[in-house]
């Protein structure tokens, strides 16, 4: 009965628009208005987790942020509070400001706004590194899944890696991405010592597919640090919503001419072909890694596949690191990992390699 | 009644129909390969969890619970039919093949990623003794997507051009090879090209149901299995990459018509298929990416010579085909 069930539904309900309304809400991440206070974050590079008179939250999904906070007359002094944060992070405002008033954890602060001027105020948080091409490095990390309750064995490895600037997340959070689940999960996060920047899996669309834009922001977004481009894509229905493309032509533009790399959750083809962990159309994927090429794209990390591997994709050189925890691919020796990329901006190069964490 | 009792409870207990009906050996018959497709589909379905979809054993594991899955909803449809059909059955099968068919026809591709949606195509069957060979080829109204494909298939059991058939069962060899041409307008910034080329092997068979029950006659199930591999070349950065393809799927239909003049079938089928026009299906949740295409099919024959085929499949997209079909050749039922 349950599987004529969930035939019956995957028939009704198949549709080849699955991933269109999450792009839609994409571009409505990074802004919201509550009375005559409103915050728009450019790019929507973080979520708006609260706003009301003098005090916002954001929760941001990249390392600098460009806020522009509008304010009413009368409304000189707010405060701002930002987690998810570098943590060597500033806040500097033209005009305005700022003062560091609470870190209770490396990886938030909160800023006491004062001198605010009727109307837009823009704000710009960023790091020391934002703009250095010096060698780096950052961590991967996805689908933790199930493994929630046992996800700060990872932290505290990565915590281990003194290079390590943030983790990228390649989808797969949670297991089923309720609110409770995705409350866990930032709440896990606070004993990690760099912030971590995600989109989503599969496994985020297990309730809803609208709240992991609540709790991190957008599914697809792209930023630049340190010489570097970071592009994450929503490919958590096995697709990328036609928009999307459209969207990605201009972030493979910007990338031409540094370094440049691509994640998703879903790989566009799986190594292993015959499971097909992958796009549900191989023309697709085909079209998006052509493009990726097109684009000059250094490397493509993926998750989904609860393993670690490393291949090439239309000429690029991808991974999958699926070893945040969930039902372990058996057989493979791997077990539960994450990967440190290390890079070099101003030569070009890059080298990634796994720290297993069992 | 015994309509009504095939849909409840028929629908959890396969053979309900028939057994209101009182026809018990057909109906306990049905109840044991619906439990055969039950357990079929457990065995996969844990095994793909308790292994991780490792990449040793993911095959075969999966045409496992495509096979149950298959056997579940065939067997509960069979039930159906059985109690639905008038006596005698909606027709008969074919048991004698023309040696030659051709079709000449138009297929719309509602793709929300890909371009191309409008493609011209044309296709032969050509019977020698018991080789079957099936060149094909689909081709966008603007040029930009192509797909050619070419079986060769052997037949070891069931109807030929060379001579009648018991039945309309058979069992399959088809061996393959395809091409698929893609590329976009390059007013686009970075616009995509590739192509894939691959060969392929499955076993097809089809099982005429008469032969479980006099009540079946006139329906028939299908199933097959697979796998291919294909080089994925892209030539603007002059690259290319080997990946495999799991193949198979099954199928029920129905003969409709008992003279050669006017003949047809109907089947719906799923199909694991990922890397043609309509790939894998994607659905709102999280189960996207694995799961291959639905869609049903019609082929009718309105004279000795002139048919049509039609079909809608859905998938990453929808695609529907509209053919006419010449055939020549002895036919015969």
């Amino acid at each position: 009965m349950k599987t004529y069930l969930v035939l019956s539904m995957l028939l009704v309900c198949g549709c080849v628009g699955v991933a269109d309304d999450r792009a839609q809400r994409d571009t409505q991440v990074g802004h919201l208005q509550a009375g005559a206070m409103r915050v728009d974050v450019q790019d929507g590079l973080a979520a708006v987790r609260a706003i009301e008179p003098g005090r916002v939250s954001l929760w941001a999904q990249a390392p600098s942020l460009t806020i522009t906070l509008t304010v009413p007359a009368g409304m000189a002094e707010a405060s701002l509070r930002i987690e998810n944060v570098l943590v060597d992070a500033t806040l500097r405002a033209p005009g305005v400001t700022t003062t560091l008033v609470a870190a209770p954890v490396p990886t938030e602060k909160t800023w006491a706004l004062r001198g605010l001027a009727p109307g837009a105020n823009t704000l710009f948080l960023s790091a020391p590194d934002a703009a250095s091409l010096a060698p780096w490095q950052f961590a991967v990390l996805a689908d933790v899944q199930e493994r929630l309750d046992d996800v700060q064995d990872i932290y505290d490895r990565i915590n281990l890696e003194p290079g390590v600037r943030f983790v990228v997340f390649s989808g797969d959070l949670t297991r089923r991405g309720t609110d409770k689940q995705l409350q866990q999960f930032q709440a896990a996060m606070k004993n990690l010592r760099v912030p971590l920047y995600a989109t989503l899996g599969n496994h985020e669309l297990g309730t809803r597919d609208d709240i992991f834009h609540e709790y991190f922001g957008r599914g697809n977004f792209r930023f630049v640090h340190a010489g570097l481009q970071f592009t994450l894509l929503d490919s958590a229905s096995a697709t990328l919503a036609p928009v999307v493309y459209d969207w990605l032509d201009e972030w493979l533009a910007e990338g031409l001419d540094r370094l440049h790399f691509v994640f998703m959750h879903i790989p566009p083809l799986d190594p292993v072909g015959t499971r097909n962990g992958a796009f549900a159309s191989r023309l697709e994927a085909s079209k998006l890694l052509s493009r990726l090429a097109l684009g000059k794209v250094d490397m493509t990390i993926y998750g989904h596949v609860h393993s670690f591997y490393a291949f090439n994709n239309a000429g690029i050189p991808a991974f999958i690191t699926g070893g945040g925890g969930a039902i372990p691919e058996r057989l493979d020796g791997i077990g539960r990992h994450f990967m440190v990329v290390d890079v070099d901006p101003a030569r070009g190069l890059s080298r990634a390699g796994v720290v297993r964490v069992d | 009644m015994p309509a009504a009792a095939a849909l409840m409870p028929g629908l959890v207990l396969h053979g309900s129909g028939h057994f209101a009906q009182g026809n018990r050996a057909t109906a306990y018959s049905l109840l044991k390969w619906e439990g055969v497709g039950v357990g079929a589909l457990l065995v996969g379905a844990t095994g793909l969890a308790l292994t991780g979809a490792s990449r040793h054993t993911v095959s075969l594991l999966a045409l496992t619970s495509m096979a149950g899955a298959g056997l579940l909803a065939i067997t509960w449809l069979a039930d159906l039919y059985g109690v639905l059909a008038p006596a005698g059955g909606t027709g008969d099968p074919l048991r004698q093949m023309p040696w030659l068919q051709a079709t000449a026809g138009v297929k719309w591709v509602d793709d929300p990623t890909l371009s191309g949606s409008v493609l011209v195509g044309t296709s032969l069957q050509v019977w020698t003794r018991r080789w079957r060979l099936c060149p094909s080829a689909w081709f966008a109204a603007n040029g930009d997507t192509s797909r050619m494909e070419g079986d060769a298939a052997y037949r070891f059991v069931g109807p030929v051009a060379t001579g009648q058939a018991a039945t309309g069962s058979f069992v399959d060899l088809e061996l393959g090879a395809y091409h698929h041409r893609y590329q976009e307008s390059q007013k686009l910034a970075f616009p995509s090209r590739f192509r894939i080329t691959g060969v392929q092997a499955q076993l097809q068979t089809r099982l005429d149901l008469l032969t479980i029950a006099p009540t079946l006659r006139g329906a028939f199930i299908e199933g097959s299995a697979g796998v291919g591999i294909g080089a994925y070349r892209y030539p603007d950065v002059h690259a290319t990459v080997a990946n495999t393809i799991l193949l198979g799927g099954f199928a029920f239909g129905l003969y409709l018509g008992k003279t050669a003049q006017r003949w047809g079938q109907w089947r719906v089928f799923y199909n694991h298929r990922h890397d043609d026009f309509v790939g894998g299906l994607k659905t709102y949740g999280l189960g996207s990416g694995a799961l291959g295409y639905f869609g049903t099919d019609v082929r009718a024959f309105l004279t000795q010579r002139w048919g049509v085929v039609a079909d809608v499949a859905a998938g990453s997209a929808i695609v529907s085909t509209l053919s006419l079909v010449y055939r020549y050749g002895q036919v015969s039922l």
